[in-house]
């Protein structure tokens, strides 16, 4: 089987930038013990940056709101999940739109839920690729989005679990919650 | 104090733990330090407990079944003697597993089943090394008692039943536990919860589908309600109003109103997996044996099987954690739609997979450390839910903010320290069935139900500390037997999901199957013979020229087992297997999945012995459901008049010298093709047993009749004839078809 190598489509690099602003360490108030509560050993000591704030319900817009453009993704910011190692993935919010850019990772898709407004892209030049979903966050809402991994066999390859992500904003909570679950924290680039 | 009943509970000032151990029909009171024997108390009950409630100074204990003189009699030389609490034996502890799966290795797990648990050090003390073998290893195989012969017991007699029981117990300084109070209720009473201000209780009786209000001052029943089949969990809401129920069969809770001395009793739609499976495809649930609620009260948690969900290599189905949003009453998983074609992507440089390989907008695959849930506890400091596997020998942790929690395992605890060599059963860990959480949430506390060990799980070191409580009374083989049935590890019984599963306490799920023959598939890909729903069957891959016959699925209700297989044979939908062993043989190649496909015969001569500890276990160990021993009414005595007449011709292939089955196959008229199968071409199907035959809906090999009523009604001549019975002889005959 002949392996395609192509150059992908770097219209997708400019939202790989980062643009930190300002951001107080922590919840900007105070959490349900629910969301504050650590998680089990075994899996917190891979917990995601603590400088990195979570998403809270009186930041995002009660309304929804465009899909924001490529320009305006410079001025997102980025937070973390409130649950779960991040494994490689990055997370910007702009009003109620979420990005979730997970290095290394080849595939992406909406499991469930929604999908108005999901886009998913693989950005980034082989083998540096990441996968790229853009979904809204709403209360009332929720959606499960699954991430892969190249898995190589012995002439080629396949795909595989690389990361689950929940997020689930009901109606009696006053933030969303994003729980991410199997991503690796690993910046190798795909082996070949 | 947790109010919500299990098989393992801690006293109110946490000091003592209390095992209800099921097949030694008692309680053991132990130290909840397990620092040594001092304080070790095994309390004999009236019948096999199923679920305790410790509160201040008082002990609730659920007793499936008081049994008349003559099914004591029976019960007593199926469990052997009352273990002495001088035997039970403290183990040492034993450190961390390696840190666990967040990841989920998916069917690369699935197919690591069978190896010996990769889990906390299984060596045992270095002083035992010396004299004895290590567990897993082929010396201790070998030196392993074997070719115990079985001791079958008769169904009729074991399942005589006065009722279930509510016991009370008070502390006792000599004894442990006395009792001090009991309440009689519907046969096979098994959950249990006690009301906030604890005050009163609720009991399910699992067999008779009914649920209890019990007034705990005055010990007396102050309401029932019936519910549909197996009625198992239940759990109180915080004001003491509102009760959920899980039941082993279906997706539907029941949601109990609690007003005054009166309960109100309502079906509560929870579809499962709902995240899994395309909306339009709706799919059924099982082993709904337990559920929680949150602190808060606003998310009630059910650990269960999702029969047909999807997901890589699921030909069974997922387990999962259902949730329901309790303000809204609705479930929190969101629905999966038609795919966007903007929301999935895989990079281009990747080639298309087959069907049957993951992909994006997919599920992922089940969660094999959580399969065949048997319990579940809430840890309030870490947001987690605990969940026992009866399936993989192990405890594991989940994040309870996840939409389903099942997609978010933290942390694994796996309590099997080997698997033996030969016969592939655990040593130790097997089955858990219970977990009680100390205040601090700490400590865990999980009895083993196979094994019959209680394990301390240090939720924070991962630290086990294990207690063997007593011996399996069984034979040697039939308690091999046993630890088979319920485990999902061994590759040649099972493909990821064990006997238990779809037979839970040899019962069955109340679901039907799909069954197709092996040579239409094509076994490079095929995933199973055996699947839960059609969508579990993936058979198309871009590298083939063209797409593969879809194979015809046939429907296969699940048969129950407990008490119907006591006969040499012959066995088999369509009496195609000579005896069990053959049966047993057939089952093991159906229900493997194709990672298992090229050894379908290679481990023959392994698979036999596993057969014969099976098969043992099946005649000498799966004690059947209770039931009421009484004098039949008038309207019972007419429908047996009318079953056995020469008109209806009921009994003349349902002979009831012979459990109610002639054992032949026989010709009938086909039914219509059920809606979701495909039609099949043999129309001889094995008669079968009428025992228990109450409990076991739907009915027929499709499931077609829903009920006994439905099944009379619609009957005409295609057995017997039952053209000429009025209404009333028709309630008649379903009456006495109860009774059987």
């Amino acid at each position: 089987m002949t392996r395609r190598r192509h150059r992908l489509s770097l219209t997708g690099l400019a939202s790989v930038v980062l643009v930190l602003v300002a951001l107080a360490p922590g919840p900007r108030h105070a959490l349900p013990s629910a969301l504050a509560a650590p998680l089990p050993s075994a899996s917190s000591s891979a917990a995601p940056p603590e400088t990195l704030p979570v998403l809270l319900g009186k930041d995002l817009p009660e309304n929804a709101s465009p899909a924001p453009t490529d320009a305006e993704w410079a001025s997102a910011r980025a937070v973390r999940p409130h649950r779960g190692a991040p494994g490689t993935c990055t997370y910007r919010i702009l009003r109620e739109w979420l990005e979730i850019r997970c290095n290394n990772l080849v595939a992406a898709g909406l499991v469930a839920g929604d999908p108005k407004g999901v886009v998913v892209r693989i950005t980034g030049q082989y083998p540096d690729v990441a996968a790229r979903a853009v979904v809204p966050v709403r209360r009332r809402e929720a959606k499960v989005l699954g991430f892969l991994e190249e898995v190589l066999e012995y002439s080629s390859s396949s795909l595989g679990e690389g990361g689950t992500l929940s997020i689930s904003w009901r109606e009696n909570q006053p933030d969303p919650v994003l729980v991410a679950s199997g991503f690796v924290a690993s910046e190798r680039p795909l082996a070949r | 104090v947790s109010l919500r009943g299990g098989s393992v509970a801690l006293t109110a000032d946490e000091s003592q733990v209390i095992v209800a151990a099921e097949d030694h029909e008692a309680l053991f009171v132990l130290p909840a330090s397990l620092a040594g024997p001092a304080g070790v108390h095994v309390v004999p009950l009236p019948g096999p407990p199923a679920e305790v409630v410790a509160l201040d100074g008082l002990v609730l204990a659920t007793v499936r079944t008081l049994p008349t003189a003559r099914a004591r009699a029976a019960r007593d030389a199926i469990r052997g003697p009352l273990p002495a609490p001088e035997a039970v034996r403290f183990l040492e502890p034993v450190s961390a597993a390696p840190a666990s799966s967040a990841r989920n290795t998916g069917a690369r797990a699935a197919k690591a089943r069978g190896r010996p648990a990769a889990s906390a050090s299984s060596a045992p003390a270095a002083s035992a090394q010396k004299t004895t073998p290590a567990p897993g290893s082929l010396q201790a195989a070998l030196r392993r008692e074997r070719n115990t012969p079985a001791r079958p017991f008769d169904p009729s007699v074991v399942r005589q039943s006065q009722g279930g029981l509510l016991v009370f117990l008070a502390p006792d300084a000599a004894s442990g536990l006395r009792e001090i109070g009991r309440v009689v209720l519907a046969p096979d009473a098994w959950g249990l919860a006690v009301t906030p201000d604890k005050k009163r209780a609720l009991v399910t009786s699992a067999w008779s589908a009914e649920v209890a209000l019990v007034d705990l001052a005055a010990k007396k029943v102050l309401a029932t309600q019936k519910t549909p089949r197996e009625p198992r969990g239940v759990v109180i809401a915080n004001d003491g109003k509102t009760a959920y129920v899980s039941h082993l069969i279906g997706s539907a809770l029941t949601k109990l109103e609690l007003t005054g001395d009166t309960l109100g009793a309502a079906p509560l739609a929870l579809p499962p997996a709902r995240w899994r499976t395309l909306r339009g495809t709706p799919i059924e649930a099982s082993l709904g044996y337990s559920l929680v609620l949150s602190p808060n009260g606003e998310s009630l948690y059910v650990p269960r099987h999702a029969l047909g969900a999807e997901g890589v290599g699921s030909w069974w189905g997922t387990p999962t954690v259902d949730v329901l949003d309790v303000p809204s009453q609705k479930p929190a998983a969101p629905e999966r739609l038609p795919g966007s074609p903007k929301a999935t992507l895989v990079a281009d440089f990747l080639p298309p997979g087959a069907d049957w390989q993951a992909a994006p907008g997919q599920a992922g695959a089940p969660r094999m450390e959580l399969v065949q849930p048997r319990a579940v506890a809430y840890r309030k400091k870490t947001d987690t839910l605990l969940v026992a596997s009866e399936g993989w020998d192990a405890v594991s942790e989940l994040d309870a903010l996840a939409v389903d929690p099942s997609l978010a395992v933290r942390r694994v605890h796996v309590l099997a320290r080997a698997y033996d060599a030969l016969g592939g059963f655990p040593d130790q860990g097997g089955a858990p069935s219970g977990i009680a959480l100390e205040r601090a949430e700490r400590f865990a506390y999980v009895y083993c139900r196979t094994t019959f060990d209680l394990v301390r799980i240090d939720l924070e070191s991962g630290e086990q500390r294990a207690v063997a409580l007593a011996k399996d009374g069984l034979p040697a083989d039939a308690a091999y037997g046993r630890r088979l049935f319920a485990n999902a590890k061994d590759t040649a019984l099972s493909g990821g999901l064990a006997c238990a599963g779809c037979h839970p306490d040899g019962r069955d799920d109340g679901y039907v199957w799909r069954e197709t023959e092996a040579d239409a598939l094509r076994p490079e890909f095929v995933q199973a013979r055996f699947v839960a729903a059609r969508h579990n069957l993936k058979l198309n891959a871009p590298w083939f020229s063209e797409r593969p016959p879809a194979p015809s699925l046939h429907p296969r209700q699940t048969p129950m087992l407990a008490g119907r297989v006591r006969a040499n044979g012959p066995y088999g939908w369509h009496a195609e297997a000579k005896d069990l062993v053959e049966r047993l043989l057939a089952g093991f190649a159906l229900h493997r999945a194709t990672w298992e496909f090229a050894s379908a015969t290679r481990d023959t001569g392994e698979n036999i012995a596993k057969i014969d500890y099976l098969a043992d276990y099946l005649r000498s160990g799966l004690l059947p459901p209770p039931t009421l021993a009484r004098e039949p009414t008038p309207l019972e005595r007419q429908g047996r008049a009318i079953f056995e007449s020469p008109e209806a011709r009921c009994s003349a292939c349902h002979k009831p010298e012979s459990e109610f089955t002639d054992r032949t196959g026989t010709s009938l008229r086909k039914l219509p093709v059920a809606k979701g199968f495909d039609d099949e071409t043999r129309t001889t199907f094995k008669t079968p047993s009428l025992w228990f035959v109450a409990g076991t809906a739907p009915y027929f090999h499709d499931g077609s009749a829903a009920t006994l009523e439905e099944l009379v009604r619609e009957n005409g001549n295609r057995m017997g004839d039952t053209r000429h019975l009025s209404a009333g002889e028709q309630g008649a005959l379903v009456a006495y078809l109860r009774t059987l």
